[in-house]
């Protein structure tokens, strides 16, 4: 399942946004272990018309402000930052999300850029040897430019 | 300090900001030369807290905490609560727009809102409405803070504001409207204000024909009602002048403050500044005479400016109509006949200046306006649509406009006569406050409260809520129905961006129960649509409304009014017939003028934090009014800045402070209105002095005769005109010229420099290298800025600025990011202004830079000056290294105060923007926010370049007059390389090396040479 089906505004807003009920339910209803304890808060929330209190794993101060959308449009892959969610049992945090290693990323970006049609594919390795973004035809914009300055990202 | 009077050899004029400086008063010195700004050094602890006690107390706090917090911390856990069902389109993250429209002041403006989540957040002009065009003004912006207000009525109220609610209201109004519609409405008042909407009229007429004898009464004191009156006394029906100042080379004011408080003055401010755009040599100007009491934002805009009594402008009208008689004119007789003597009232520089406006006028004829304020007697309305005939400039300038919205209606005077004979039983006020706007001799508050039943309906509970027997709560504008109708005859929709946060309804929706008897029976949206879906006869109404909703115009509805109807001119001849001399002003007969506040109106917006922190274009007051006089008033009264004076009219009273002000005309008090509301919010509430109290009905504009009788103490003013100041010595922070010097020297602002310009380039620090793909600057016109304070309140609402109040404005810290220059120049009584907005220029040589031990102030390679939070330790040695004073200081936790004290702003605050915690240095980021925004959109887009124009800062959006403009300096094509390249172009403080990237361009005037 493709990570954009529930959380499908990342390319277009700054914000990864949690999927509402309505999309959980399109399947756990009927189709997908509708009497699944685990998903009682689905069935609870769809009943109720109250949202599922989902647990802010990636949390990030608040004067400092991440643009989903941007890091897609570059080419960067959600397990850059997030790990292997698929395999994770609980999500939890895979990296340190300090600023140092924003900035790792942010001063040396081309080892982490992949192909653009591989944002979202888990199990991508990231190899400079074999892809270069300069050379990637499907790339309208061959540089990234990341921001370094404060102002990038604290506003 | 500089003794200014040195005159300064580079630019031949001093420049001043206060009568203080201009006399080197050795407190201001102190200030000016002091190493701390005032209000930085004292530690404020409660009192009998020593320092020591102090840090006791920190210390064991500080103990206690590490007891709870040894071993690990982990975050806080927080939910993230999705939509269960979100809404279609909807992108959290992601802002989204609509049309709506709003009266705002006395204009109709178009507006495009922006909702974050669903929460407006934002207000700015909708570049599709012609009244706005993309711009709007400080009332707009700030009337979204309205709608967060705590102070909202939320529930209906019966008699004394005991809380009541929506059932037994209902049970008693709609028994009420059917026993009042039985007897034909007899007994029945109606209160309404000016809203020019189609539907309310619509309703108000379907309203007369059910309850016939009702009467209907107008109380706004910000309609023109005179212009009005004067329009109908030369048979031109029920209409309202629009000028087309784009085409005029000749504006003479006479009391009109058309780019301030007065119509439509978003559309006027951008057509006047669209003529005063030069851009070279051979550009051409138009030319502005005023002639007003006190200097108003249009009198400070003026090439040309007489201080005159209020009562004479007529007089001095009536003086320009027989000179233009004089120089050939062809004026009717019937006011040439009346002509009579009336420049002899005129001081020898008036009359000199209505000779040389004549000479001006006819050189333009059909090229040049004569305005008049809303404040002038009928027939002064009258004699200058008259002469705008005889000029050619009715059809080419000057058109009238008629509304078939039109309904008759009394005033307030005849509200009060209705009252007093007891034929009214019933009074419903709509969105009205007469109580506390009415002039105090119509005792109104005793008249209301003399009346069987008395509804008001009302946005806050208000003075006429207090006396009222029901108060039924307004919704905000954003959150109703409605339509509205501007002078030019477009019709804009106000669509709402919210459900009421509280249980309110909208004036509409009130009158249609009125009118049926039915709660709820129609929602306005049904009402609105409806009138509009029988307007429309054709087929595809709902193609079409659905169009208007996007666009926030409905197409088709601007008309061009009508060109030109020959007055008829004996109902002006009969008025002029009656008309008497105005009492010259004197020591022993003072006039007093009351005028509409720049920042709260006529007290509408005087429960706005906002508009009550935002200092006067003029007088720079915050939280307050005052009565504002000359220097030689004050002098022959005794009066000092800051004393309270016992002020008399006929049987009324008023005390207020003093504030002494260079441009006001002499024994001519001017008070704005608005303030010293008892009633009407947290902030509203004894803010200023309530100039109402001295009014009376017969001279609600210029009240002649009064009297000053005595000091009654001191009075703190809250003037941020000595604060934050730029020490001038002499230096030449703000350049002019006039056109004539211009055109025979472009390069005028260089001779102004202290050291060549080559010179400048100098020593201390290294040559800046930026190394970004776009180098962000801005241009600000003096030209065009008007002072208007739209810039100011737009950046407050766009970057989450907080108010401070007025305590600690009179200690020097407020906070606004914009700080509106005024510079005096001239003599103390007929001084010229130059207006500049002054925030942080972006120096590529940045002092703030260097003195920060902590690199919280750090340099972009974009070219932005940017300022790290979370970095900062409030060292504060950046401000004070800031040779421009713009950096502003958290001495408290301002932000966490005002959300403390308003838990509903949070919900207008801007999320891309950090809110600021206590002991945090904060300035002008060039909206980083729309910066990254614009940078990220064209990233996602695939375009490797923003285009010019796609990033707007909050200021440059709402400009009314475009003197803002912002952009990418690696661009030789932006608008804002072009400006900057242009000859005006200069930089504040050049000499210092900073390299700002905000450099201002010059400010021309155009004097007519033969006043000079």
């Amino acid at each position: 399942m493709d990570c954009r089906y529930c959380h499908n505004t990342i390319e277009r807003s700054s914000f990864a946004a949690v999927p509402p009920t309505q999309a959980c339910i399109g399947c756990h209803q009927d189709l997908v272990l509708p009497q699944s304890p685990k998903l009682a808060p689905v069935r609870e929330s769809w009943a109720t018309d109250k949202p599922i209190p989902w647990v802010n794993v990636h949390m990030l101060p608040d004067y400092v402000k991440f643009d989903h959308s941007a890091h897609l449009a570059s080419g960067v892959g959600c397990t850059s930052c997030h790990g292997r969610v698929d395999q994770m049992k609980v999500v939890m945090q895979a990296k340190p999300m300090s600023m140092g290693w924003c900035l790792e990323c942010h001063r040396n970006p081309t080892p982490s850029l992949r192909p653009l049609d591989q944002i979202t594919n888990m199990s991508y390795v990231l190899d400079p040897s074999k892809y270069d973004p300069k050379n990637d035809p499907h790339r309208a914009r061959k540089e990234v430019n990341p921001p370094l300055h404060c102002s990038g990202c604290h506003m | 300090m500089t003794n200014l009077d040195q005159s300064n050899e580079q630019s031949g004029k001093k420049y001043w900001r206060s009568l203080e400086e201009l006399a080197n008063s050795p407190e201001l010195e102190k200030t000016l030369k002091a190493e701390f700004p005032r209000g930085a050094a004292e530690l404020e602890i409660t009192p009998g807290v020593g320092r020591r006690k102090f840090l006791g107390v920190v210390g064991a706090s500080m103990a206690l905490a590490g007891v709870n917090l040894t071993g690990c911390i982990r975050k806080p856990r927080e939910s993230i609560l999705p939509y269960t069902r979100r809404p279609e389109d909807l992108v959290p993250g992601r802002p989204m727009y609509f049309a709506t429209s709003a009266y705002i002041g006395s204009s109709v403006m178009g507006l495009l809102a922006t909702s974050t989540e669903g929460r407006p957040t934002k207000l700015d002009g909708n570049p599709s409405h012609p009244q706005s065009l993309g711009s709007s003004n400080a009332w707009a912006q700030a009337s979204l803070l309205e709608l967060y207000n705590p102070d909202r009525s939320r529930i209906p109220a019966k008699a004394g504001g005991e809380n009541s609610n929506w059932e037994e209201f209902r049970s008693f109004f709609e028994p009420l409207s059917a026993s009042l519609k039985s007897a034909g409405g007899k007994g029945l008042a109606l209160i309404v204000d000016s809203t020019p909407s189609p539907t309310l009229s619509f309703l108000l007429k379907e309203i007369r024909a059910a309850y016939p004898q009702a009467k209907l009464y107008l109380d706004d004191p910000l309609f023109a009602q005179n212009a009005a009156d004067g329009l109908k006394m030369l048979g031109l029906g029920a209409a309202n002048l629009y000028y087309s100042l784009d085409k005029a080379d000749v504006i003479a004011s006479f009391d009109a403050d058309f780019l301030g408080t007065g119509e439509n003055s978003v559309v006027y401010s951008r057509m006047f500044a669209d003529r005063r755009r030069i851009l070279t040599e051979n550009s051409t100007m138009n030319r502005l005479y005023a002639l007003e009491p006190a200097y108003t934002i249009t009198g400070m805009a003026a090439d040309h400016h007489l201080r005159l009594q209020g009562s004479q402008i007529g007089e001095a009208l009536l003086a320009l109509a027989g000179e233009l008689a004089k120089q050939g004119l062809a004026i009717a007789p019937e006011i040439s006949a009346k002509v009579g003597n009336a420049s002899a009232a005129l001081s020898p520089a008036g009359q000199k200046l209505v000779v040389t406006l004549a000479q001006d006028l006819l050189r333009s004829k059909g090229k040049s306006a004569i305005f008049v304020g809303p404040r002038q007697p009928a027939w002064v309305h009258a004699v200058a649509y008259a002469m705008n005939s005889a000029l050619g400039n009715v059809g080419a300038v000057v058109r009238a406009h008629t509304s078939e919205d039109y309904l008759e209606s009394g005033d307030l005077v005849a509200l009060a006569a209705a009252l007093k004979s007891g034929e009214v039983q019933t009074l419903v006020s709509v969105g009205t406050n007469p109580v506390y706007n009415a002039p105090a001799d119509l005792g109104m508050a005793e008249l209301i409260k003399g009346v069987a039943t008395s509804v008001q309906l009302s946005y806050y509970k208000d003075e006429t809520a207090k006396v009222a027997k029901w108060h039924v709560p307004m919704s905000h504008f954003l959150e109703a129905w409605g339509d509205l109708r501007s002078t030019d005859g477009t019709v804009s929709i106000q669509q709402p961006l919210i459900a009421p946060l509280f249980d309110t309804i909208s004036p509409l929706e009130f009158l249609a129960t009125l009118l049926t008897g039915k709660s709820s029976q129609k929602g306005a949206y049904e009402v609105v649509k409806g009138y509009w879906a029988k307007k429309s006869a054709g087929s595809s109404f709902e193609k079409d409304w659905n169009r208007w909703l996007h666009d926030g115009v409905i197409s088709n509805t601007t008309s061009s009014g009508v060109g030109s109807t020959a007055p008829t001119l004996a109902g002006l001849a009969a008025a002029l017939n009656t008309l008497k001399p105005a009492l010259p002003a004197s020591k022993d007969a003072l006039e007093i003028s009351f005028s509409i506040d720049n920042s709260v109106a006529d007290g509408r917006y005087a429960n706005n934090g906002w508009l009550q922190e935002v200092p006067d274009t003029l007088s720079k007051l915050t939280w307050d009014n005052a009565a504002i006089m000359s220097q030689k008033t004050a002098n022959d009264l005794g009066i000092g800045m800051g004393d309270l004076i016992e002020l008399s009219h006929e049987d009324r009273k008023l005390v207020i402070a003093a504030f002494v002000s260079p441009g006001i005309a002499d024994y001519t008090i001017t008070i704005p209105l608005g303030y010293g509301r008892t009633f009407g919010g947290l902030v509203a509430t004894d803010a200023g002095f309530n100039a109402n109290l001295l009014r009376g009905s017969a001279e609600p504009h210029f009240a002649t005769g009064a009297k000053f009788s005595g000091k009654k103490g001191t009075y703190a003013l809250a003037s941020s005109q000595t604060h934050s100041l730029i020490d001038l010595e002499a230096r030449p922070i703000v350049r002019e010229a006039t056109l004539e010097e211009f055109r025979k020297n472009p390069k005028f602002v260089e001779l102004k420099e202290l050291m060549p310009r080559p010179k400048q380039k100098t020593l201390l620090w290294d040559e800046p290298n930026p190394t970004g793909g776009y180098q962000w600057g801005m241009s600000i016109d003096l030209n065009s800025c008007t002072g208007c304070n739209a810039c100011t309140v737009a950046c407050q609402a766009e970057n989450n600025i907080p108010i401070v109040g007025k305590e600690r404005v009179l200690n020097g810290r407020e906070m606004a990011w914009i700080r509106l220059d005024r510079y005096f120049t001239g003599t103390t009584d007929d001084p010229q202004t130059v207006l500049q907005p002054m925030m942080c220029v972006h120096c590529e040589n940045a002092p703030c830079e260097s003195v920060c031990p902590v690199a919280a102030t750090v340099h972009s390679p974009e070219g932005l000056n940017d300022m790290v939070y979370n970095r900062c330790i409030g060292t504060r040695y950046c401000a004070n290294n800031c040779p421009y004073k713009v950096r502003r200081f958290n001495f408290f936790a301002f932000g966490k105060e005002n959300a403390e004290a308003n838990p509903l702003l949070s919900m207008q605050q801007n999320p891309n923007v950090t809110v600021r915690f206590r002991g945090v240095m904060e300035k002008c980021t060039y909206c980083v926010q729309r910066i990254n925004r614009g940078k990220i959109d064209a990233k996602v887009a695939g375009k490797d370049k923003v285009v010019d124009g796609a990033i707007v800062t909050a200021c440059e959006q709402v400009c009314p007059t475009k003197a803002i403009v912002f952009g990418d300096l690696n661009d030789p094509e932006s608008a804002v390389s072009k400006l900057k390249s242009l000859s005006r172009d200069f930089t504040v403080l050049g000499e210092l090396n900073t390299q700002p990237r905000t450099t201002y361009l010059a400010k021309l005037r155009n004097p007519n040479p033969d006043l000079a």
